[in-house]
């Protein structure tokens, strides 16, 4: 009935599929050509490897890559399972690292936000912003450099500052408790500025009549940043915390490379999943254990997004990922 | 009558009292903000400092902001025995970060155009298909198995940027800078009868300049500081990026000695900890020149992205 009238209506018109298909690129091939190479390169490199995560049903060997090797069911993950203990550090070390980034991270990060908003003197502001966003653009291999440096056992600055107050020496790099505290200093000292000028920028967008009022009430400046400003802020880092949740089992290969080495003496806390996956594929040519862990990553990692989606959906519709 | 007094006495009190109170955690935040800017300020100073030192008096008194002793051997021994493996690397780099940023921008610009054309139906998908890798990928194993084994990256140049040519991210940070553009201007060119092609070339790419330059000077960032992909494709000297050069003298005291030895042809001594400031210097020198031009667009983009990252 409707499809009939609809007929009627434009009796030129051919409603067949096929010719509609053909009208789409004949009105649009210019828009699919633009965005064609985009999407050969997002195909290739994101969506391509996705189907590879077959692997780890198969007896990996070079010559037959990843579709042409055989199939060998769950025995990988047999394998897997019985060599469980060093995956499992990794996995462990992952998260925990994760979880202090995150934590003392956001922590740093609003505290400069909330801060920045208090500078009233526009240049000092400017000339502090920028020294603070500085450090995400220089890359983790300078920052390992410049690290050593500081943390060398002889010469290091800071074991230097430890002398010269008649301490004893820190051998910073054959001891692997300090690395997670380290670790996360250096994850603030890169990235907290930049993440506080983004707190920074929801702060600005604040009604300004509040903090007025507010001010005409007698509330000093401590009460309002801990009565308005924070309560305001803090569905942005809820948000932003629950979605770290889905990033919790995914590392940095190049910051730990960088930044350790992977020296043998430090993997005890600072083996995570992908220094892991590295050293057992790159390194020994472990495609076995490698793959493995790799997928299980994955597969965690997926739950977790879906987790995490799941719990902001709770939280506030509006800032679903999906 | 005397409770009143009491009163507007407590009451002025209390005025000072706050007032005070403000003053001192405002003066607290100017130097808690100061301290931020210096501590991301001094590893970099510390660097520059040492890399003009003698290599001595470093071992000696140890890494300095001010040289004790200042010497220029460092910068002779990159400028000499390192000199051509140095200039290569810097070669590499510059080709990468200048072809990996001009097709990064075209291709992103392109995507992030049809992105914005209301008319065109499947570009909810399309946003869909950009936005799914951000959340899942498959990982390290898989993503290094294609590259190498099916598209044949290994010791290729293409290897430096093509798999980060296209930055969902930025992408999308590009589509925000288009979409403020009035859409009656694409409108009238529409029915003045230019083609979508035309629309994007005349209109969007020159009107969204200023987003067009933020995401290039990320990609450019990205590319310049990138040693991820040289490390996983990348063993021919002759294509070692300046990072992954840096990183192999940092990681590896041997390789720093060899380089040297290798072009000259007899065993040298190298001032080995100021040579490697000296190079994380040259690495990042550009960086920091670019970055008071740079950083007025840095933070406009950080604040875009951050609107609806």
């Amino acid at each position: 009935m409707k499809s009939t009238s609809r007929q009627k209506q434009n009796p030129g018109g051919s409603p067949r599929p096929l010719d509609r298909i053909a009208g789409h690129f004949q009105k649009y091939y210019q828009l699919w050509l633009l965005a064609l190479p985009g999407m050969a390169l997002t195909l290739m490199f994101a969506y391509i490897p996705m189907s590879g995560l077959v692997i780890v049903f198969k007896d990996y060997n070079y010559k037959d890559g990843i579709f042409g090797s055989p199939w060998v069911g769950f025995k990988n993950f047999e394998f897997f399972f019985s060599n469980f203990s060093k995956a499992w550090r990794a996995t462990q070390n992952t998260i925990i690292l994760n979880l202090f980034y995150t934590v003392f991270g956001t922590a740093v990060a609003v505290m400069l936000a909330v801060m920045f908003n208090e500078i009233r003197h526009k240049k000092y502001l400017k000339v502090t912003q920028s020294l603070s966003i500085m450090p995400y653009f220089i890359s983790w291999v300078v920052a390992g450099g410049i690290l050593r440096a500081l943390l060398n056992y002889d010469g290091g600055t800071i074991n230097n500052v430890l002398v010269s107050f008649g301490m004893e020496r820190v051998d910073f790099y054959n001891n692997p408790k300090y690395w997670r505290f380290i670790l996360t200093l250096c994850n603030i000292w890169k990235g907290a500025g930049y993440n506080g000028i983004i707190y920074f920028s929801t702060i600005a967008g604040f009604d300004t009549s509040l903090y007025e009022s507010a001010q005409v009430d007698g509330a000093n400046l401590w009460k309002r940043i801990r009565y308005i400003t924070i309560p305001l802020l803090k569905p942005t880092i809820i948000i932003m915390f629950l979605l770290s949740i889905g990033k919790i089992m995914s590392g940095d290969l190049t910051m730990m490379m960088s930044i350790t080495n992977l020296s043998p003496m430090l993997l005890e806390t600072t083996d995570i999943i992908d220094t892991y996956v590295y050293r057992s594929v790159i390194g020994m040519g472990d495609f076995v254990m490698g793959s493995a862990v790799g997928i299980y990553q994955s597969i965690f990692g997926f739950a977790l997004v879906l987790f995490s989606n799941w719990l902001v959906g709770k939280f506030d519709k509006e800032y679903r990922l999906f | 009558m005397i409770e009143k007094i009491h009163n507007h006495q407590k009451q002025t009190k209390n005025h000072i009292k706050t007032s005070a109170s403000d003053r001192f955690l405002q003066v607290f935040f100017y130097i808690f903000i100061g301290l931020f800017a210096v501590v991301c300020l001094y590893p970099l100073l510390l660097a520059v400092g040492t890399s003009f030192s003698d290599e001595v008096s470093v071992t000696v008194n140890g890494y300095r902001v001010i040289p004790r002793q200042f010497s220029l051997e460092a910068y002779q021994t990159i400028l000499g025995s390192l000199g051509k493996n140095i200039l290569n690397a810097y070669c590499v780099t510059i080709a990468v970060t200048v072809t990996g940023t001009l097709l990064s921008v075209v291709v992103s610009a392109a995507f992030a155009f049809v992105l914005n054309v209301r008319e065109f139906k499947p570009r909810g998908a399309l946003n869909m298909f950009l936005y799914i890798p951000m959340i899942f990928s498959a990982g390290l194993l898989p993503w290094y198995i294609m590259c190498t084994k099916y598209y044949h990256l290994t010791d290729n140049f293409l290897a430096l940027i093509l798999p980060c040519c296209m930055n969902a991210f930025n992408v999308f940070l590009l589509r925000n800078f288009f979409r403020s553009i009035p859409e009656e201007l694409a409108e009238a060119a529409k029915i003045d009868g230019a083609s979508y092609l035309r629309i994007f070339r005349v209109i969007y790419f020159p009107l969204a300049k200023v987003g067009l330059v933020t995401v290039g000077l990320f990609y450019a960032l990205s590319y310049w500081n990138d040693y991820y992909l040289a490390l996983m494709f990348i063993n021919k000297q002759q294509l070692y990026p300046l990072q992954y050069y840096l990183y192999n003298m940092l990681a590896n005291v041997q390789f720093i000695a060899n380089q040297a030895n290798a072009s000259l042809g007899y065993n040298i001594n190298i001032p080995l900890e100021t040579t490697k400031m000296a190079t994380i210097c040259v690495t990042i020198g550009p960086i920091i020149l670019l970055y008071p031009f740079a950083q007025k667009y840095i933070t406009k983009g950080v604040i875009v992205g951050a609107v609806k990252g």
